[in-house]
């Protein structure tokens, strides 16, 4: 599965996209979970889970088009991608 | 019973007197504060027949019974009367710690009438209200009004004030509190309406502490939950409002060039994370914030410099997005501009997006709007920061073209006529803010019914649809934004909420930290000492909302009215992460007006308002 990553979390990653090989079809939950040890350089992921999903330093965003939760599930043709948090307005 | 004075001021400016009363516990059971006491007052003291700018329209302002209290996010007061911008109900708010002050000096609210033909201005302190000339005020801005009058009583008082505009009766004139760290009440024209009637400021000065009913269970309920509001408001500590705006952008929810454009791949050149790498000093707390959203810049550009506060994300989203203004330092010193005069960001950047559309459809002949030829540097062509920095002037200044585009842009549309009204966007003369409909349908539904226009906060329905939950009435887990079933109850409770948000004045903010409505009524009840239960706070919520449109029915609004620009309800966003979607309103206002017990015109039914126990309004 495609994984890409917005500007300014790219910076934080220091990559823009990623792929993973996991079972289909995976939770966002999941996802986070593989990517916490892909980066584990950083804390973007590391605690991403552990209080039931909060999107503090991210929010995931499937097919460009809808905000994810952590249950939500994902097939192998989905693009996923992680924006940063939007709690303005 | 805590949280209270029990005491609101009166302040008669045409016969120059000031007198108080008490306020009772039913009236605090019943309307909390803050919003719901401001829309109670107003209907007690006016009839929506007035003239908003004319001398029976009262200028209420109210705090809330946790306004003042170490609440997290409590630093909030509310301000409420007949909008002379859109001709209805008007209300708005404001963080940092005025009201809190004003609740430290003796009183819950005031209460302005009347009219003064020489400017003066308040000082309440020690539970007295007195009123002194502001002669020598007059004409200042907002930051130097804040110094004189700090100058006059003393560094530690706190000043509500109108700049320039509010004084010319600007239509989109705001009310100012702190100076140069500009917490705003700012939408619907409030500042003129305290500039009709000559206040130029109220200075407010105290330490009385707000009591507290059961102060001990108070501590332990928000310690519990401390660490996870530090924790799920982390992204707003760390970049503020400013920082969603890549997000926003992304999922197709910000306003590019006056709502026309999907996508916008420049907003990260206006982004919370560059104002941080470029200009920002430190970030500013409200009174009893844990989150600190508010930036504090400082900045020296080829427009000017800047040393106070930093854009939001609607200024961002209206001068930048919507205006194609892609120069974060253009953009700082436009908000420092709107500060200084007090006006509005959104309604401002709106009236200016609206201007670039019309000229670059040929809809407008600029000189004969502005009664003299334009610069060409001053163009209003998209991306111009320099044209918008010389129409925020002439706005703020009421001066040529700035005569009409101050009006808003529903009014500014009629006057120039044509086919002006299709650039502009606006809910029952409100200007948009910075989230598109189509990119949320429950915001579309929220523009709609909002009881002052268009407005993001007064549904707050958007929250649950990127972060926040409400079990309460039912949302476990994130909404999916683009559903178009069951959006008219969710909407009708969203609203009752807010509305109780506003009254006791809790930060909305605090939703995303994890507080829930069984939280705020825990919380209400140690301060207070009342039994509220989960039911019974919906059901003053709904009350109060019900209270704003009988008054806005009474000033005319109806189903008509309950709409969108065409626009947005006809023409999808071409590209980005909205692309495509049209909120099916008619649906979801049907659905809407049967959760909330309406006719097919909008009006609460005989039985809602005997449930409500709204027969007398």
């Amino acid at each position: 599965m495609r994984i890409r990553f917005a500007s300014p979390l790219a910076k934080r990653l220091g990559s823009g996209e990623c792929t993973i090989d996991a079972p289909q079809p995976i939770t966002v939950a999941e996802v986070v979970a593989i990517l916490a040890g892909r980066f584990s350089h950083t804390e973007v992921f590391r605690d991403g889970t552990a209080d039931g999903f909060v999107p503090y330093v991210w929010m995931a965003f499937k097919n460009g088009r809808y905000l994810l939760n952590p249950d939500d599930r994902l097939e192998d043709t989905d693009e996923l991608e992680f924006i940063p948090p939007i709690m303005g307005g | 019973m805590g949280g209270y004075n029990n005491k609101l001021a009166y302040v008669n400016l045409t016969a120059n007197t000031v007198s108080w009363r008490m306020l009772t516990r039913e009236e605090c059971r019943t309307w909390i504060g803050g919003s719901g006491l401001g829309a109670k007052l107003l209907c007690e003291h006016s009839s929506p027949g007035i003239d908003p700018l004319g001398p029976d329209n009262p200028l209420i302002f109210t705090t809330g019974p946790m306004t003042g209290s170490f609440i997290p996010g409590a630093g909030r007061h509310q301000v409420v009367t007949k909008s002379p911008l859109t001709g209805i109900y008007g209300e708005a708010d404001a963080g940092g710690k005025w009201g809190t002050v004003l609740k430290a000096s003796g009183y819950d609210g005031i209460i302005i009438l009347g009219q003064t033909t020489r400017p003066v201005y308040l000082y309440v302190h020690d539970g007295i209200v007195e009123i002194f000339d502001a002669s020598a005020l007059w004409g200042l801005d907002i930051y130097d009004t804040d110094a004189a009058l700090k100058n006059l009583h003393g560094p530690d008082v706190t000043v509500a004030a109108i700049g320039p505009a509010g004084e010319q009766q600007v239509l989109m004139a705001t009310i100012v509190t702190e100076g140069r760290k500009a917490h705003t009440a700012g939408r619907g024209g409030l500042g003129a309406v305290m500039g009709s009637k000559g206040l130029k400021a109220i200075v407010v000065a105290g330490d009385r502490p707000v009591p507290v009913h059961d102060r001990q269970r108070l501590e332990r309920s928000i310690e519990a939950l401390a660490a996870t509001i530090e924790k799920r408001t982390a992204a707003l500590q760390e970049f503020g409002t400013a920082g969603g705006i890549t997000g926003f952008e992304r999922i197709g929810d910000m306003p590019v060039k006056n709502w026309s454009q999907g996508s916008w791949p420049a907003v990260e050149k206006i982004s919370g994370q560059t104002m941080s790498a470029t200009m920002k000093t430190g970030r500013s707390k409200c009174q009893s914030c844990p989150v600190g959203c508010r930036r504090t810049v400082k900045n020296k550009s080829r427009y000017g410099s800047v040393d106070g506060a930093g854009p939001e994300y609607e200024t961002l989203g209206m001068f930048g997005g919507a205006c194609l203004i892609d120069d974060l330092e253009a953009i700082t010193q436009a908000n420092e501009l709107c500060n200084r005069y007090g006006i509005d960001t959104i309604s401002t950047g709106a009236a200016i997006a609206f201007l670039m559309d019309l000229y670059e459809k040929g809809f407008v002949d600029l000189e004969k709007l502005h009664g003299a030829p334009i610069a060409p540097g001053h163009l209003p062509v998209w991306g111009n920061a320099e044209a918008m920095l010389w129409l925020i002037h002439a706005i703020g200044r009421r001066e040529g073209i700035g005569r009409v585009l101050g009006q808003g842009v529903r009014r500014a549309a009629e006057i120039i006529g044509g086919r002006a009204h299709e650039c502009a966007f606006h809910v029952k003369g409100l200007e948009m803010p910075a989230h598109d409909p189509r990119a949320f349908n429950s915001m579309a539904l929220g523009y709609a019914t909002s009881n002052r226009g268009a407005c993001h906060l007064q549904g707050g329905s958007y929250f649950f649809e990127k972060a926040a939950t409400m079990p309460e009435i039912g949302i476990t887990k994130i909404l999916d934004r683009f559903r178009t079933d069951n959006q008219g109850d969710i909407q009708a409770r969203l609203q009752d909420i807010m509305c109780l948000m506003d009254s006791m004045k809790l930060c909305k903010f605090l939703l995303y930290g994890g507080v829930n409505l069984t939280v705020i009524t825990e919380w209400l009840n140690c301060l207070t000492g009342f039994d509220y239960t989960v039911e019974e706070m919906l059901t003053i919520g709904e009350r109060i909302f019900n209270l704003k449109r009988l008054y806005n029915i009474r000033c005319g609004i109806g189903r008509a009215d309950d709409t969108l620009p065409r626009h947005i309800l006809e023409e999808p966003r071409p590209d980005g992460g909205a692309a495509g979607n049209l909120p099916p309103l008619a649906a979801m206002l049907q659905e809407y007006y049967q959760a909330r017990g309406w006719d097919g015109d909008g009006r609460p039914s005989p039985d809602t308002l005997a449930r409500l126990e709204l027969c007398e309004y």
